[in-house]
This record gives C-alpha cells, sequence and structure tokens, in this order.
C-alpha cells in the first residue's frame, strides 16, 4: 500500500501543477505577455500545452526514479545506496523538454522570461518534490534537500 | 535474587562464554531489561595463560563495553553481568611455578612430620609432585582437589569473599541467589574444582548461618572432545583416559555425600569425541598448533555441548526447586538439529532471539558498520537515511569518535558471536549440524592440515542468504538485506531510554527480529526428548 | 518500542503523507495571489448590416429588352444581318434564357414612346424596316423607359447613348431615383459595331453627320448586381467573344464578392500591441472585428493587416489615392447604470490609418495608436469604413476612349470625312455622373470592419 500511496501523491502534486498552470500562471501571463506572434489566448494555448508536457515529463522522470529505486534497486550491498547521480540523471528529460519547449514556443517581445520560468517550474517542480517527498525510504534523503523536507515533518 | 556462574577450568570458561552470549540475546529468565538481575561471573583456572580463558574474558569484557551503550529497553545485553575481581582465581595466584611438593612444603613435612611426607609421597606420584602446575593440573582431579580445598578461603581472599557475603546478602534479604559451577568431569581443573568449591561454598554458607534462599548447581561435561596427542615424557592431560576418568568421577557424584552439595545437576556428554581444531579467533593471529597441556595453545574450538551448558544454566536460573530425573538424548544418530535442544524456552524463543541476534550481527558487520565507516571518511551520508535520523537527530551522535569506541566495540563484540556460531556449527565433525547456516559469514579453511571456518570479510558475506542465518532454511528471500535497510530508513525510535548510539542499535536490533519459524511447516512439531 | 512510521490512518493517507502533501500545497499559495480577480469588461459583435451582403443572382428573371427604335440607331442594321449588332440582338433573348434557370423575357421598343413588341416582332430590330414608326422616331426618350421600367426585373435597353448633357442629367436622375437608390445596379455593354447612316443629334445644335463605319452601341442593364453580371457574362460566351471591340462596365455598390474581414488575413506588422479574444463575449466569433490589447506602458502601438478580398470583375477598379476611411471611436462606458459606447471626441488624434494598398486579391493597411497615455483605460469599439472618394474619376479607359470630343465638331463640320463615328457623345459624363450618384445615394464601402481595444 505504501507505494500506492507515494505513486498517487507523485502523481496528484503533477495533475496540481497542471491545473496550477491552467488556472493560475495562464492568466498570470495573459496580464504579462505582450506582442505574441498570434493572438493572446491562442499563444497561451501553446504555453498551456508545452507546460502539461513539461509536466508529463517530469512525472514520468518521478515514476520511473520511483520504479527503480521500489523495486530496482536493491541494497544487499551498501556501496549501492545513495543513488543520487541517478535521481540527478533523471532530471535531465525534463530539461531537454523544457529547451525544446522555449525553442518552439513563439517568442513574445515580453514576458518570455517569465514563461520560461514558469516552464522550468512546470518542469522541475513535479519531479523535485514528487521525489523529495515521496522517495522510497532507502532513497529518500537521494534528492537534494530532501534531508530538510522530509526530516521537517 | 542474583545469579551467579563459576567456570572452572579451560571447559568452564568455555561454558561461560556460551552462557554470556546467551546473554547478549537476551535469553536470561527476566523479561525486561529494567527486571534484569545481575549476572556475577568469576573464573577458577590456575592456568591464567589459558587461551580459552582469554578468550571468555574478551567476550565478557565486550559486553560489558556493548551493555553500556544506552540502547533503551531491548533485550539485546539486557542483562547486566559483573565480572569479580579478580575474575580469574587461581590457587597459586602468589607462585610463578607452583609445584604440589612445594605446595605442600614437602620439604618442610619431610623434616617435621616424616609420616605425613611419606602419605603424601604414596598419594601422589613423584611426576605429581614435581610437575609445575602453573597451566593447571594436567588431568590429575586428585592434584586440583588437594590444592584447591586448601587455598580457597571466604575469609580473606577475592573474589571468595565479595563472592560469599553477595550470596549472604542475596539470601538474608529474601532474594534466591542462584549459584552455577560449569567444569568438565574427566579434566584436572573442573573434574577437581566442581565438587570441591561446591562443598567450599556451601559450608562457608552455613558458617555463615545462610541455609536457605539459596541453591546450588553444576553443570558437568562429560568428554566431548578429543585431541592429538603429543608423545612426551611430560605429565598432561590424556585423551584416551577422557572416559575412564569420567566414570571414576560418575562413581564419585554418585554417592549422596558429594550429590547432596548440588540442588541440581546437570551432565552433558556426546557419544562422538570431536576433535578440535584451532579456533577461529587464534587464526587471524598465527598458526600455532593446538598444544593440549595448555597455556595459549588451549584455545579449544566453542563446541555446540557449550550451547547446552549455558542453556542449562539459564533452566537453573529459571526453574523453581526442579525435580527429578530428566534425560536427553539427540533424535538421529548422526544429526544434530534444533530439534533436539532441550525446551528450557519456548522452542521459537530461543531460535527467535538467536536469529535476531545472528541477523543483528550480520547486518550490522557486513552492512551498517561499514556504511558508518564510509560516512565518517567520505561524507555524503544521504546515502544511509537511517543514518541521519538516528545519528543526526535529536541525539545528534560524534561518529567518527563512536567508530573508535562504542560502535567498535560492538563490532568486535559480534565478530566474536558470529565465531562463536560458526565453530558450534562446523566443531562436531562426526555429527551433521543443522543450527547456522555459516557459510553466509564464514568460509572453510585447512590450516595446519586441519580444516576449520574462518569468518569471511564483510564485503564477502553471502547477503541473499540473510532470511536464513538459522538452519533449516525457510523461505527465500535474497533481499532480505535490503528490505531490513529499507524499513531501518523508515525507522523511528520513540524508546526514551535510548540514546545516542544506543538509538541506532536498538532499531537496528528490533528490525532484525523475524518470526518465521511460526511458519515454519516442519519444527515445532519433532519433539526428540524422552522421558 | 520502535515504530517503523508513525500511522495515524486518516482514510487511504497517513499523517506524514499528508504533512508532505500540505508542504506541496503550500508553494502553490503564493501563486494564488498573481492572478487578479477583476472582472474583464465583454461587448457584443456589432449588428450586421445588409450592405456587406452581395446578393446572389435571382434564381428566376423576368426581363424587358427595350430596343432603341429611333433613326440614329437604323445605321446599325443597314450594312446587313451580320454586323455586332445584329449578332448581339439576336442573343439577348438566349442570353436570359440560358442565364437563368426560369426566365420570362419582354420586349419593347421605344423613342418618343414605348411599345412592346409581340410574338416575334423583336427579331425585326436587325433590319432597317424597325425603325420606320413615326410615332417612336423623333426622339429618344429613356427617360420614358426608366419610368416604365420594374425595380423587380432586369431592365435591358439596347440604344447608342448619344445624349446630351440635359438628357444625361434627366436619365441619371430617373435611374437615381428609381434604381440606384434602392441599391440596384447598371451595367454598360459597349459594342463597335459596323455602321452606315446617319449619326443625329451631334452637339447643342443637333447637327448630324453621315457616318459609315464602326459606331458603338450600347446595352444597358439595369437591376441587381450579380442578375446584370450574370447577362453580361452569358451574353459574352454567346456572342461577345467573338465581336473584336466589346467592353463592360458594371457601376455599383460592390468592389468585390464579399466584404473583406479578418478571417484569412495576416497581421504584417504589430508593436506594442496584441491580439487577444476576450473582449467578445465567451465563444463569440466575429471576423469582422478584431480584438486588441493595449498597456499603459506603451506610448504608441502600431498593427498592420493584409487582408485578402476577391474584387468583382467589371467592377470599378480601385487604386489607393481613390479612397478615403473613416473612422469613429467609442468607449463601453455606464451610463444609467447600462453599459452603452460613449463618443470618443479625440479619435483623430488617437488613431491613425496609413499604408493603404489595394489589389485585386489584397487589401493591406496599417492601424496606429499613437499617444496611448491620452486613452484610459477600458474598452473602446473603433470602426473603420473605407470608401472610394467622391469626385473621383475612376472610369475605365474605354469610357474616355470612347468618348467624343465635341470640340472637335467645328472640324467635322469642316470636313464630315473627319466625324469620328467611333465615339459617344456624353459617355464619360454619363458614366462618371451615373458613379457619383451611386456614391452618393448607396454610399459604397470598400472596406467596414472594427476593433474593439482593451486598454490596460
Amino acid at each position: 500500500m505504501k507505494y500506492v500511496r507515494d505513486i498517487s501523491s507523485i502523481i496528484l502534486i503533477a495533475g496540481v501543477m497542471v491545473l496550477f498552470n491552467v488556472f493560475v500562471t495562464a492568466p498570470y501571463l495573459y496580464d504579462v505577455v505582450s506582442g505574441a506572434p498570434s493572438k493572446i489566448e491562442r499563444w497561451l494555448e501553446t504555453y498551456k500545452g508545452w507546460s502539461i508536457y513539461l509536466t508529463g515529463t517530469s512525472l514520468v522522470s518521478a515514476l520511473l526514479w520511483y520504479v527503480l529505486s521500489q523495486w530496482f534497486f536493491k541494497l544487499n550491498y551498501w556501496a549501492k545506496s545513495g543513488k543520487r547521480p541517478v535521481w540527478s540523471l533523471l532530471i535531465a528529460p525534463p530539461l531537454l523538454v523544457t529547451a525544446i519547449g522555449i525553442v518552439l514556443t513563439p517568442a513574445a517581445k515580453e514576458g518570455m522570461w517569465l514563461v520560461y520560468f514558469f516552464y522550468f517550474v512546470s518542469a522541475l517542480i513535479p519531479y523535485y518534490l514528487g521525489t523529495a517527498l515521496f522517495s522510497p525510504s532507502s532513497f529518500k534523503y537521494a534528492p537534494v534537500g530532501s534531508q530538510l523536507l522530509r526530516r521537517w515533518w | 535474587m542474583a545469579y551467579y556462574a563459576i567456570g572452572i577450568g579451560g571447559t568452564g570458561a568455555k561454558c561461560i562464554e556460551s552462557l554470556i552470549h546467551l546473554c547478549a540475546a537476551g535469553l536470561m529468565p527476566e523479561p525486561a531489561r529494567e527486571q534484569a538481575k545481575e549476572l556475577h561471573v568469576m573464573f577458577v583456572d590456575p592456568d591464567q595463560g589459558n587461551g580459552t580463558l582469554d578468550r571468555a574474558q574478551r567476550v565478557l569484557q565486550e559486553y560489558s563495553t556493548c551493555r553500556r551503550v544506552a540502547a533503551g529497553g531491548i533485550d539485546l545485553f539486557k542483562t547486566p553481568v559483573t565480572v569479580a575481581v579478580p575474575d580469574v582465581w587461581s590457587p597459586f595466584a602468589q607462585e610463578t611455578d607452583p609445584k604440589l611438593e612445594d605446595f605442600y612444603e614437602h620439604n618442610t613435612l619431610e623434616s617435621t612430620t616424616p609420616n605425613v611426607a611419606h602419605l603424601f609421597d604414596v598419594l601422589f606420584s613423584h611426576q605429581e609432585r614435581d610437575t609445575p602446575l602453573g597451566k593447571g593440573f594436567r588431568g590429575h582431579p586428585a592434584i586440583g582437589a588437594a590444592v584447591l580445598a586448601d587455598t580457597v578461603d571466604f575469609g580473606s581472599v577475592e573474589p571468595w569473599m565479595t563472592l560469599r557475603s553477595k550470596v549472604a546478602q542475596d539470601a538474608q534479604s529474601g532474594e534466591q541467589a542462584k549459584i552455577i559451577l560449569f567444569g568438565s568431569i574427566f579434566g584436572g581443573t573442573g573434574a577437581s574444582g566442581l565438587p570441591t568449591i561446591a562443598r567450599l561454598i556451601k559450608k562457608e554458607l552455613a558458617k555463615s548461618k545462610v541455609t536457605a534462599n539459596y541453591e546450588i548447581s553444576a553443570v558437568t561435561m562429560l568428554p566431548y572432545f578429543s585431541f592429538e596427542q603429543k608423545n612426551d615424557d611430560e605429565m598432561r592431560a590424556q585423551a584416551e583416559n577422557f572416559l575412564i576418568n569420567t566414570q571414576a568421577a560418575l562413581k564419585y557424584y554418585a554417592r549422596p555425600y558429594y550429590l547432596d552439595v548440588f540442588d541440581s545437576l546437570y551432565v552433558l556428554g556426546d557419544h562422538v569425541l570431536s576433535p578440535l581444531g584451532p579456533s577461529l579467533r587464534k587464526l587471524r593471529d598465527s598458526g600455532d598448533q593446538i598444544d593440549p597441556k595448555g597455556g595459549k595453545d588451549q584455545l579449544n574450538e566453542p563446541h555446540f555441548l557449550e550451547l547446552y551448558a549455558a542453556l542449562a544454566a539459564i533452566d537453573f536460573f529459571k526453574a523453581v526447586s526442579a525435580k527429578g530425573v530428566n534425560m536427553i538424548a539427540r533424535k538421529e544418530k548422526g544429526v544434530h538439529a534444533w530439534y533436539d535442544v532441550p525446551p528450557v524456552f519456548r522452542r521459537t524463543e530461543l531460535l527467535d532471539k538467536l536469529d535476531q541476534l545472528t541477523r543483528f550481527a550480520f547486518a550490522y558487520d557486513c552492512t551498517y558498520f561499514p556504511t558508518l565507516e564510509s560516512i565518517a571518511t567520505r561524507g555524503r551520508p544521504f546515502r544511509a537515511p537511517w543514518y541521519l535520523n538516528l545519528f543526526e537527530g535529536d541525539d545528534f551522535v560524534e561518529l567518527s569518535e563512536s567508530l573508535k569506541n562504542e560502535l567498535l566495540k560492538m563490532r568486535d563484540y559480534i565478530r566474536d558471536f558470529l565465531a562463536w556460531e560458526a565453530s558450534l556449527q562446523s566443531t562436531a565433525k562426526e555429527v551433521e549440524m543443522q543450527l547456522f547456516n555459516i557459510n553466509t559469514f564464514a568460509i572453510k579453511t585447512t590450516i595446519d592440515a586441519k580444516e576449520t571456518y574462518v569468518l569471511r570479510n564483510p564485503d564477502g558475506f553471502l547477503v541473499e542468504e540473510f532470511a536464513n542465518l538459522l538452519l533449516p532454511k525457510g523461505t527465500q528471500n535474497p533481499f532480505a538485506l535490503s528490505n531490513l535497510w529499507e524499513r531501518m530508513s523508515d525507522a523511528k525510535i520513540d524508546d526514551v531510554q535510548a540514546r545516542g548510539v544506543g538509538r541506532f542499535i536498538n532499531v537496528l536490533y528490533q528490525q532484525c527480529k523475524t518470526e518465521r519459524y511460526f511458519e515454519s511447516p516442519t519444527f515445532g512439531k519433532e519433539d526428540s526428548h524422552a522421558q | 518500542m520502535v515504530a517503523t512510521s508513525r500511522r495515524k490512518m486518516i482514510g487511504i493517507c497517513d499523517l506524514p503523507t499528508l504533512k508532505r502533501l500540505f508542504t506541496f500545497f503550500l508553494f502553490l499559495v503564493w501563486g494564488v495571489v498573481l492572478t487578479s480577480c477583476s472582472k474583464q469588461v465583454t461587448w457584443p459583435p456589432p449588428p450586421l448590416h445588409s450592405a456587406e451582403f452581395l446578393e446572389d443572382k435571382s434564381i428566376q428573371i423576368q426581363a424587358d429588352i427595350y430596343y432603341d427604335a429611333t433613326l440614329s440607331m437604323q445605321g446599325f442594321t443597314k450594312p446587313g444581318i451580320a454586323t455586332a449588332y445584329a449578332q448581339v440582338l439576336n442573343e439577348l433573348e438566349g442570353s436570359i434564357t440560358s442565364g437563368w434557370a426560369s426566365s420570362v423575357v419582354r420586349f419593347y421598343r421605344f423613342g418618343t414612346k414605348i411599345k412592346e413588341l409581340k410574338g416575334r416582332d423583336h427579331l425585326l430590330a436587325i433590319t432597317p424596316k424597325f425603325f420606320t414608326d413615326k410615332e417612336l422616331l423623333q426622339e429618344t426618350l429613356m427617360s420614358t423607359v426608366i419610368d416604365s421600367a420594374k425595380t423587380q426585373h432586369l431592365t435591358v435597353i439596347v440604344t447608342d447613348l448619344f445624349l446630351n448633357n440635359a438628357d444625361v442629367t434627366q436619365l441619371v436622375n430617373k435611374l437615381r431615383d428609381k434604381f440606384l437608390a434602392r441599391g440596384f445596379a447598371v451595367g454598360i455593354i459597349g459594342v463597335q459595331s459596323e455602321f452606315a447612316g446617319t449619326v443625329y443629334d451631334v452637339g447643342i445644335n443637333r447637327d448630324q453627320f453621315e457616318y459609315a463605319g464602326q459606331r458603338p452601341f450600347y446595352v444597358l442593364a439595369v437591376g441587381k448586381h450579380r442578375d446584370i453580371e450574370n447577362f453580361y457574362l452569358t451574353l459574352q460566351a454567346r456572342i461577345l467573344n467573338r465581336l473584336s471591340d466589346t467592353h463592360f462596365l458594371l457601376l455599383s455598390s460592390y468592389f468585390s464578392s464579399a466584404m473583406p474581414t479578418f478571417e484569412n488575413g495576416q497581421i504584417t506588422l504589430k508593436t506594442d500591441i496584441d491580439e487577444v479574444e476576450n473582449i467578445f463575449p465567451h465563444d463569440v466569433i466575429d471576423h469582422r472585428v478584431e480584438q486588441l490589447r493595449i498597456k499603459s506602458k506603451h506610448q504608441s502601438s502600431q498593427i498592420g493587416f493584409s487582408l485578402s478580398r476577391t474584387s468583382l470583375r467589371y467592377a470599378m477598379a480601385l487604386n489607393p489615392s481613390a479612397i478615403e476611411t473613416e473612422l469613429s471611436m467609442r468607449m463601453v462606458g455606464s451610463v444609467n447604470g447600462k453599459d452603452s459606447l460613449v463618443l470618443c471626441d479625440n479619435a483623430a488624434e488617437l488613431l491613425t490609418v496609413n499604408g493603404f494598398g489595394l489589389t485585386d486579391s489584397s487589401l493591406q493597411f496599417m492601424l496606429s495608436f499613437n499617444n496611448n497615455e491620452n486613452l484610459s483605460e477600458g474598452v473602446y469599439v473603433i470602426q473603420q469604413v473605407v470608401r472610394p472618394k467622391p469626385h473621383v474619376d475612376l472610369m475605365p479607359t474605354w469610357i474616355s476612349d470612347w468618348d467624343m470630343d465635341i470640340t472637335k465638331l467645328p472640324s467635322w463640320k469642316a470636313d464630315t470625312k473627319d466625324f469620328d463615328g467611333q465615339k459617344t457623345l456624353n459617355l464619360k459624363k454619363f458614366a462618371f455622373e451615373m458613379w457619383q450618384t451611386i456614391i452618393q445615394t448607396q454610399s459604397p464601402e470598400i472596406l467596414h470592419l472594427f476593433y474593439y481595444l482593451r486598454k490596460e
């Protein structure tokens, strides 16, 4: 059951991130972004689409980390503990998709830095929080900073 | 009530060693740490350089150090063990090279009471009178009896003074004192010490008007081992004389006068004499050949019968005025398994606790101690969530200091424990032992043309067998050690008595608990005990 | 004792999980404040007006064909029945019947008065004896034709359109009052045909000249734009394509098959201005309207458009210098508690349209917002109407080419051989005055667009 709870929580975080992008950051960007190459609302649909892709990639990475650390990484040998490099490597897909999103999102004249910031947030927050808060016990401190987050509670 | 254990001779020391390991496993009678009664231990051995005695003393010291770790209310090391001061009493404490004739001042007797001197000559051969006794009584109990009767002094000699006063205090305060003596019946020191010391204790307590609230028992070991004989002219214990000596001794014990000394008597032996090889511990130092005359060379491996001796002691400590004659036997002639062990406990309790301590030792040695060392030298504590929770939580522990002190002592103890288990499993070579799955942490090797087992390096432990450290093997779970790590990573402790390193010890010990023997389809149904 | 984890079961989640999820939700709180809660003003699209739609050709047609039966037309028949005149007349009825699924054609001849041609009598119009009815010979009173014409019918008049100034004015007025004021169109098909006869009523003294050669006659069509166009296309296919010198001019208020909109248009330039979709109420689409947004920090803004258009063939040819743009701006305000539009007086200083370009297939212009700081926050409705300028000559060249230079009359009198019979008196005047009349009565629009602007 523990893994059901953890996986559900990771998915929930990603879901909330999507809702946050659609209902909070998109309306915010509507006011901030200017000079988009198409109508703002359609341009924001592009933003929303990419933010969903990024969150999805982040979710996939987080779930992959969970699956690997729960069922594949076995700690019969203590030297195989840690796995922080693996965790770090799994950030790469969201970052890669972020870079693609940045390139393929038509640039507006104003507000694009904020857009890129939210892209990074969409890509990193679900992965980071999903792994920092819900990594399996044996690797729960592998995510950087998770010691503070999880021990705080 | 307090418990008193006196190990006489080398065999007595080995029995004490086994008893200490059972104490570490939490098998003494009291259910909880705070109710644990003290076990007072002392050794009687003229051969103070006895290697077996060294090992017992070392295990005792490790036990004491490990017990000082505030590990909370767990059973591990729950029994407080005090060691007599001095821990080893020798009748020749002051003598450098004692001989019997010097002891009885034969020269003086010849001049002052020649008749006594002549009686002395009749009773003891020239060799017996002239052989140095610094390494024990050389398998001549008559010598030992004479010496011990004359040297044990409850009035002015420690540790006898303290023993007497403690027992008297226990008895007079209404607490029942239980005194058990361990020794072999076929050797020299044990054969002479067991009845003699028991009688002396009883007499002394009677003099002190202590006639109730104490019991005396003994575990007498019949022949169960042999060793390679050296052919020279020196007086030494002769393995081929063991059975004859045993027969003579048993006749002695059969007489009411001598048997009445004991409230209960445990007699243990094996029809197969196991040839003893070098002990595991010794192998780390050098490859000396065993010399049966004693000394540092007397490094007899632990034998499973000593486990029985320790169980006998616990049975004595637990039993309330046991009556009658009870016999035990092995179910199958060439096999020895857990179902042959006498029912001192509920069967599951013994195995559960031994399994738990074995897992603890295994995991500690191959996984947790190396992890802590790695963290101390290379950092990156995130690798071990349990470390952060238990060492860097509310009760911060200075790891590098602990690694030099408590944690190191714990490792020393658990390696001795694993070595003891490996010996129990491998010593009785004529019998198929089905006690411990020692291949997981020990490996067979040959030293001085003798096959023996040495402990593996921790990184060579067969970790996939962690779930099956006791025999027979149960359900295979190759990732049991990994699962332990996972449970450790989540474990929290709310035992307020556990502090510092003790929090980690507490948690690890608790997480090593298993109940697989409840699941065992065969175990529990076999009952080999015959009435 | 050790607990593997603190467990307080709450539904399917335990306390540590809830705490961890709460950590995550804390991150969301800051985001909520980013969004403003103000209600955005919306405004519905403007109402449609009929002038935007070019009516399709009629499903069934009733055509009245009037032949000019005065003597000035007889010369077209004397060279024989193979003339362009004869060929065209022979195809008039067929152009009607084949151009519509259902048609009724009546023929008339006119001069001083109008007489209906019954049966097959209209076939005689290509013969000289057609012009011997003394009751009709004296004057070509086209005004009577206009008077008797029916607005629901397609009226076709075959005449030489040789009008003096007064006739032009009268005819134009008649057409204006009856047809143009009601949004109808006038088509002028000009055909050069063989002629041998007398050209009457040249100049104010009504001189006449004997002339043999090519002389133009005209088929005027009055009715709906698409009906006239269809009539011409059918006639063209049946005969005009085989004739050497024919032209067509369709005078109406329509320049393209549909009013250009922002649908399929492109933004060619955008500076400090954004396209939005939220000024309309939800799910409303109207391609006539471009929704825009300007922010306070931008001093000025520009947006350029390139819109698709399909110009009507035979309509007036437009050029950017012959058009004018009218801009008006209204702000959505609250009057007596109701949202309504309030006219902005300073529209001219706030808005300009320039860079106008026009081709048969596209239309480009740039809308500039100047002095945005003078624009207060709110929603504005801007209307842009582009019309042809009045008094600008947009006539095709053939009108000028076929227009008679009456100043040469004395030279013709001096030498009648110099008489330029290929031209028509006051053709240009007639066409131009027709066009001006259309501008005055129908207010033709080249473009009619709206901008909804939200100033933030």
